[in-house]
């Protein structure tokens, strides 16, 4: 898989699992904040309903003891309260039965000195004082039922009260009773699914420390808390005040309200959100996958036509069925290419006839040259014909010494010629470098050292003495002899000619540089056309045939050169240019 | 015209007050005793129980002087040491066999340990190394009954009624026994439900399927001003508060101190006991010691609180189903907190003292005495003299180990066609004296 694709891939990968990841993280908030807002309305529904069933319970309750009041029995203990002789022990039960008839949980009639004259809850009580009840300012009668913490032989326990107050002659008689606020009292409530109710206990040993900071703050407060636990099954607990008669908080009411169902759907819808994204980012992967496919198919149709107009298949072709951009640069490519081809057919042949242009010319300049002295020879033997036998012998000798001097020249350029055109096929063997390029020097030490020359420095520098090369030792002597001679020529008042030998990526490198006057950057382009050269007197044969030495062993050749700095030709070998002729080692 | 009438009428008031036989009577009560075997029979309400089934020698009356029953007559000799009883002759057991002496000489020899019993031609001898003054209060108390044990393990009796169907804890239905030297009773049969709590006996009285009934003080002046029949004995009962002895809490004087004095008994005995009964500072009531006065049962409100300040709370128990008592409890640990004693109430083995109810089992003072120990758990004293008895009750009461609150009668409540419900005895019911008006 391509690098693009691979990258178009993950790109729209990650685009679809971003978008699936945010969009189920958005229904999971969503679904969250739509659940609490109906935990917060149920709350709210609870607590009204609480409080209208405080007032029903709360008017029952004043009925029943207004009930009481008004019965035979009341009537005849405010009697006999201040009669001659009264005996309040008499009534020590009668608090209970009467409590039995009207189904109180509380009931207490209390003297006007706030004396309990019987108690149904609390029979022990009789003759304590009820205080609170002895309270001129309250008038009993028209007072709504209220919370009032009663007490119990064994504990305290809060209960809904009314109180009514019968006017005696000797004063008032209290009936107070109530219903215990207790779990029969809340299990009447109609609770929604899910909640439960209890009245908070401060036992004072250690409790949930939620339940505790919610009955604070009612107490506090005076309103409603709330607060949301996670121990055990996640819940809400909700706190209501109960009210005394002077409107404090005289007990808590704790509802707990599970949120169970809110957390499992809040879960489910997660899930599902998870699940979906999970199916998104799959489903995405494959679209992501097709449309990858799809889309860099043309732009890997694209690259495979580049490379095959690059590897010189100038016939390559992009077929794309398209009618968008990439059809577009389908067939801009598919243009282009036949314009490539098209524009280096008639560079070719630009080349060609140049080529051939520049043959004939060096052809014409290297032929004129000898056949100039052959035209004054023939003539000068033509004139030689009115001269004496002697002199005519005379010239006739050094004409004809002449006339085969100039056709040894003609025969010679007319061998180079032959020589390039028919280069043989290189006989390789192991040609030791260290051995090799000392050998060359020795070959042209002579002529660097001979007097009236121009003096010649030479160097040779080996990298290492093994390092050896597959090549033909006679093809590869004379390309390397061809640099030297350039270089040669390139220092007419002499200079420094280094030969270098070291070991290249895969094989070896030779080089040959002189300190002469250096070439420029075009000449540099055109050294190695064939036919091309930079001297008065060359046939600009020599660097082509060393170009196809080099070629013919697998290597390249190279120049770097600056006017002035000398120039530096590196020919680099492969360690085996290939598998035939004869292999042998040689240095 | 008039006359005949009037002959009429007094004929049929004659024979309403008429004693008549027949019928059956059902008793219902609180107390579950497991045996009919009198030496089994720990509390005062389970020992009534056997004296339906079973003699003693001699009875107590209410005057207190001792009357014959299965003895007719008694001799000591001047250091009452050495007592003969005569034997009723022609006495039979409830099988029909005659009473023997050597019955009655077996079943005394258990029920009177460390004195030597013997028949002797009709008469029984019982001897002792010591005096024994108070021999025939003690051959009243209902373990000493006379119980013929058989071979096979059941025991036969010679009292007015016979068990015909026993349910350990649950009923007892005794037929009138024939053959009983007294004569027949008037009742065919009584059948005794036991255990039954004190709210199901008056529902079941007031249905009419009960005809005696045990009355709270409250419900028994509520049938009373209703005009209900109802009957209160003597103050044979015992309300008291025992501290016990392993409990930390009550092992300071002081807070057992406190909290005896913290108690205010007018109230309760006004309100709760609706005067059915009275202040108590000792153990044993003042008809039977005549010293009960000396004992102050009065509060001392400012003395508790002096002693009870800073004292560790003390739970009280009780019997829960008894509703006087927990009225009581209720009201003592108001008391004490007004003491400043912190009191609550507990059940079971929380209980640093509990509130009883103790019977007096005797007409005998030193014998009620050693039963209060008995039960009490403590060690019995030697009260051969009214001094002595003093003494030793004094001896007891140091410490507020037990704090005597109230002495209280049985309370009965008895449907009217009950008759003759008044048992001459201050201890045990005379239900073979007790008849049924007819259905009219």
């Amino acid at each position: 898989m391509s690098p693009f694709r691979i990258r178009l891939l993950l790109l729209f990968a990650v685009a679809i699992a971003a978008t699936s990841a945010v969009i189920s993280y958005a229904i999971s908030v969503m679904a969250g904040r739509a659940f609490e807002r109906l935990d917060e309305e149920r709350t709210r529904a609870l607590v009204a309903q609480f409080q209208r069933e405080i007032d029903v319970r709360g008017r029952e309750v004043s009925r029943r003891v207004e009930s009481l009041a008004g019965s035979e029995p009341v009537k005849r203990i405010a009697a006999d309260l201040h009669g001659p002789g009264a005996d309040l022990s008499l009534y020590a039960d009668q608090a209970r039965l009467l409590a039995n008839e009207q189904a109180l949980d509380f009931l207490e009639i209390v003297g006007p000195d706030g004396a309990i004259v019987s108690s149904a809850h609390y029979p022990a009580r009789f003759g304590y004082k009820k205080a609170w009840l002895v309270d001129p300012k309250i008038d009993w009668n028209r007072r709504a039922a209220f919370v009032e913490i009663e007490e119990l032989p064994e504990e305290k326990a809060p209960g809904l009260i009314a109180v009514r107050a019968i006017q005696t002659a000797g004063g008032v008689l209290y009936v107070a009773g109530g219903q215990r606020i207790g779990k029969g009292f809340l299990e009447a409530i109609a609770l929604p699914a899910g909640m439960h109710a209890e009245l908070y206990r401060d036992t004072g040993r250690e409790g949930p420390p939620d339940l505790h900071s919610v009955a604070q703050r009612v107490r506090l407060t005076g309103r409603e808390a709330s607060v949301r636990t996670d121990s055990g099954e996640t819940s809400a607990v909700h706190g209501i005040p109960l009210n005394g008669r002077e409107k404090e908080v005289m007990s808590v009411l704790m509802v707990t309200s599970s949120r169970r169902d809110l957390f499992e759907l809040t879960g489910f819808i997660r899930t599902v959100g998870l699940l979906g994204a999970a199916a998104g980012i799959l489903i995405g992967a494959a679209i992501a996958w097709w449309a990858s496919a799809r889309v860099t198919r043309p732009v890997r149709e694209l690259a495979a036509g580049a490379r095959e107009v690059a590897a010189g298949n100038w016939g390559a072709r992009v077929t794309l069925d398209s009618r968008d951009e990439m059809g577009e640069l389908a067939g801009a490519f598919n243009k282009m290419t036949e314009q490539l081809a098209s524009q280096r057919d008639r560079l070719i042949q630009v080349e060609r006839v140049a080529a051939w242009r520049e043959l004939a010319r060096r052809l014409a300049h290297e032929l004129k040259n000898p056949l100039f002295p052959l035209q004054i020879t023939v003539e000068n033997l033509q004139r030689a014909r009115n001269l004496d036998a002697a002199q005519f012998h005379e010239v006739f000798d050094e004409s004809t010494s002449t006339l085969l001097a100039e056709l040894s020249h003609l025969k010679s350029i007319i061998g180079r010629f032959s020589d390039f055109a028919r280069m043989p096929a290189p006989r390789f063997e192991k040609v030791r470098l260290g051995e090799f390029l000392p050998d060359i020097a020795r070959l042209f030490e002579p002529q660097w050292q001979a007097p009236g020359q121009p003096r010649i420095e030479s160097s040779i520098e080996i990298e290492d003495a093994a390092i050896t090369v597959d090549a033909d030792p006679d093809q590869l002597n004379r390309a390397v002899r061809n640099l030297v001679l350039n270089a040669m020529d390139a220092m007419p008042s002499g200079g420094t000619i280094t030969l270098r030998a070291r070991r290249g990526a895969g094989g070896a490198v030779l080089e040959v540089a002189d300190t002469g006057a250096g070439l420029t950057k075009e000449e540099c382009e055109r050294l190695f056309t064939p036919y091309y050269t930079t001297k008065t007197h060359g046939t600009g044969l020599g660097l082509a045939i060393v170009q196809s030495v080099v070629s013919d062993h697998g290597g390249k050749i190279g120049v770097e050169s600056e006017p002035g700095k000398g120039s530096t030709f590196r020919i680099e070998l492969p360690e085996r240019s290939g598998s035939n002729g004869a292999s042998s080692d040689r240095g | 015209m008039r006359r005949i009438a009037l002959l009429f009428i007094a004929a049929a008031s004659a024979a309403h007050a008429r004693p008549r036989y027949g019928g059956s009577l059902v008793v219902e009560m609180r107390a579950a005793p497991r045996a009919l075997d009198p030496l089994a029979a720990e509390t005062l309400d389970a020992q009534r129980v056997p004296m339906l089934l079973f003699d003693r020698m001699v009875e107590i009356d209410e005057a207190g002087a001792a009357k014959p029953g299965l003895a007719l007559s008694w001799t000591s000799d001047a250091g009452r040491r050495r007592w003969q009883f005569a034997a009723r002759p022609g006495v039979r057991t409830h099988d029909g066999n005659p009473l023997t002496v050597g019955q009655i000489a077996a079943s005394l020899t258990v029920s009177l340990p460390g004195r030597t019993v013997t028949a002797a031609g009709d008469s029984v001898v019982v001897q002792s190394a010591r005096p024994m003054p108070a021999l025939l209060e003690e051959l009243a108390h209902a373990r000493a009954s006379i119980v013929v044990r058989l071979a096979n393990g059941t025991l036969q009796g010679s009292g007015p009624f016979r068990a015909v169907e026993w349910e350990p804890s649950r009923k007892l239905v005794a037929a009138a026994f024939d053959g009983y030297w007294g004569g027949r009773p008037f009742l065919d049969s009584v059948e005794i439900r036991f255990g039954v709590p004190l709210r199901d006996q008056l529902a079941d009285f007031e249905a009419g399927k009960a005809d005696a009934i045990e009355a709270t003080p409250a419900e028994f002046r509520r049938q009373e001003l209703r005009g209900r029949r109802v009957w209160a004995g003597a103050m044979a009962d015992l309300i008291a508060l025992v501290h016990l002895r392993g409990r930390p809490a009550v092992q300071d004087p002081r807070t057992r101190q406190a909290l005896a004095l913290s108690v205010d008994r007018g109230p309760i005995l006004s309100v709760l006991l609706q005067k059915q009964g009275e202040a108590a500072g000792s153990l044993l009531p003042s008809w039977l010691t005549g010293y009960g006065f000396v004992f102050s049962s009065q509060r001392d409100l400012a003395k508790a609180r002096e002693t009870g300040a800073g004292q560790p709370a003390v739970a009280i128990g009780h019997d829960p189903a008894d509703w006087v008592l927990q009225s009581i409890a209720e009201r003592i640990a108001l008391n004490a907190r007004e003491a400043g004693l912190p009191v609550k109430l507990a059940t079971g083995a929380e209980a640093d003292a509990i509130l009883v109810r103790m019977g007096a089992t005797s007409a005998s003072a030193a014998r009620t005495l050693a039963d209060y120990c008995r039960v009490l758990q403590t060690q019995t004293p030697e009260a051969s003299s009214p001094d002595a008895l003093y003494a030793a009750e004094r001896r007891l009461l140091d410490g507020y180990w037990i704090v005597p609150l109230f002495h209280t009668p049985p309370l009965w409540a008895v449907q009217p066609r009950v008759r003759n419900w008044v048992p001459a005895g201050r201890v045990h019911w005379r239900i073979e004296e007790v008849w049924l008006e007819a259905a009219r």
